[in-house]
């Protein structure tokens, strides 16, 4: 569905991709992991058009992305920010109906929002909160929420565990599992590895702006210079 | 004496509200203080006078070219003056030169075309006022206070009610964010700057119509400026708040005190709001918790 090829991107004199390829199958929940500077958040940048590539190609569903965001989005793919990115003046039904800006069709948008406070109850009873007063497990809530309204057929997360306590972190990633199972395509960037590991079915694995190794999660999690390098075993 | 001043003081202040709305408008969205905003109105007023005079149209349909003018210039404005400084990650300092270079431009052009002379639209409003309990109250003055409450109603509803206004709000908050969401950011900033200038040609017509026109007329919107920080730059009710606060305060002050000592009450209040709320008086302080 998603196939990224040779993708070099820099700012200004500095490369952070030098070259990457992959791939994201129908309904696959696929993990980029990396520590810090890896290139992680460029590449997440450059699928959703907010960063143009210097070389190299993006497509989805057989297409090249326009490299313009909301494009993008009406393409099909929906980004949960680094950081969350909650519009703080607005409630929180705001914030989701913005979610579903490229979307035309009233009652479908009407039956998302139920379904995300069926997903999300706290988000439910909210509703009427300005964004920047939740907490920072419910803006992770909303912000997940918010990309779902767009009805993606992928979605891509920009760590979304960051700054969550653990147990917060453990209840997005249940949500997430779930809506992959309802038949979204993730694609998620992560440097809590174990986690990712545990949840996604393939991973890749950068270091400086270069793909490292790539495999089916299961394979990944018992690479013993992997597990030395990123969980510390 | 007193109430007669507070009504005059309104309808002032209510054009001060129009030139300010679209004013926070544009700062809530991009940031910067389009100091062009002013001669926008002023080239609304020049449009309306010069299909009156030249074209011959009705006094009714010079108004609305005028309007379609000056909003069609304000996105133009954009087009031409701001989008690649907006582009290319510039210092929000550099579209206020820019806009004072296009502010400078404007007068510039309206003087060499149209000429320096003051104008006037002649008698199109009657000049005859009504009055009720005392207080008179000018046909002009009711009709200017009217439409700009229906505009600024308008425009609450706008904001505050559509997809449009949710987009808006949206942008205003975070560009970037708003952008991955779907939202058309640019098409949304032009829609802003046309929305600022059909705002700015109605103000530019009545403020002809009460008092004269000329090319330099534009630096109304100093005033218009001072009500937004006032009221709390890049707020929109504050911005109307602060108009009707100054238009108000320049009445009273030129009645009871001396009408030489207008602008200092006006810069004094300026300075006191910048000393005691920075934010002005419906300034956005939105915080995020987490």
């Amino acid at each position: 569905m998603l196939r990224v090829e040779n993708l070099h991107a820099s700012y200004g004199g500095i490369k952070a991709l030098r070259g990457i390829s992959l791939e994201v199958g129908d309904h696959e929940f696929v993990a980029v992991l990396g520590p810090n500077g890896a290139g992680k958040s460029t590449l997440l940048k450059c699928i959703s058009g907010l960063h143009h590539p210097s070389d190299g190609t993006i497509s989805f569903d057989g297409n090249r992305l326009s490299g313009v965001p909301h494009k993008v989005v009406e393409s099909g793919i929906a980004l949960v920010p680094e950081g969350r990115q909650i519009l703080p003046g607005l409630t929180v039904l705001e914030n989701l109906r913005v979610g579903a800006f490229t979307r035309k069709d009233r009652l479908g948008v009407k039956q998302d929002l139920n379904m995300v406070f069926e997903l999300f109850p706290i988000l439910g009873q909210r509703q009427t909160q300005l964004g920047g007063l939740l907490s920072g497990g419910e803006q992770q809530m909303l912000a997940v929420a918010r990309g779902l309204m767009s009805r993606p057929k992928l979605m891509l997360l920009d760590e979304p565990s960051l700054g969550l306590a653990p147990i917060i972190v453990n209840q997005v990633f249940d949500i997430l599992q779930k809506i992959n199972h309802s038949g979204t395509a993730i694609l998620i960037v992560e440097q809590n590895v174990y986690k990712a590991l545990s949840m996604a079915e393939r991973a890749y694995i950068l270091s400086t702006g270069t793909i490292e190794k790539s495999g089916a999660c299961s394979d990944l999690r018992h690479d013993d210079q992997l597990v030395h390098a990123y969980l510390g075993k | 004496m007193f109430l007669q001043q507070v009504v005059n003081g309104l309808s002032v202040g209510s054009v001060y509200a129009l030139i300010a709305s679209g004013y926070s408008l544009i700062y809530s969205l991009l940031g910067f203080s389009n100091w062009a905003h002013g001669d926008i109105a002023m080239v609304g007023a020049y449009i309306a006078l010069i299909a009156q005079t030249s074209g011959h149209v009705p006094f009714w349909l010079a108004v609305v070219l005028a309007i379609a003018g000056a909003g069609c210039v304000s996105m133009l404005s954009d087009m031409v003056a701001y989008r690649r400084i907006r582009n290319n990650h510039s210092p929000k300092m550099f579209l206020m030169i820019a806009a004072m270079g296009l502010s400078i431009t404007l007068q510039n052009l309206i003087m060499v075309t149209v000429g320096p002379r003051f104008r006037t639209y002649g008698d199109v409003i009657p000049v005859r006022s009504i009055r009720l309990g005392g207080i008179s109250l000018g046909v002009l003055d009711l009709l200017t206070m009217g439409i700009i409450v229906v505009a600024l109603v308008a425009l609450g509803l706008l904001i505050g009610r559509t997809k449009f206004g949710l987009g808006v709000r949206a942008a205003s908050s975070n560009m970037v964010t708003a952008s991955v969401l779907g939202v058309d950011v640019n098409l949304y900033i032009r829609l802003v700057f046309l929305l600022a200038g059909v705002f700015a040609g109605m103000a530019g017509v009545l403020l002809g119509l009460k008092y004269n026109i000329y090319p330099t007329m534009g630096s109304i919107a100093l005033k218009a400026f001072i009500a937004c920080v006032v009221g709390g730059l890049g707020s929109v009710p504050g911005a109307i708040l602060g108009g009707v606060t100054i238009g108000v305060m320049e009445a009273l002050v030129g009645g009871f005190i001396s009408s030489g000592l207008r602008d200092a009450f006006t810069f004094a209040l300026l300075i006191a709001i910048l000393l005691v709320r920075p934010s002005g008086l419906l300034g956005k302080n939105i915080v995020d918790k987490a």
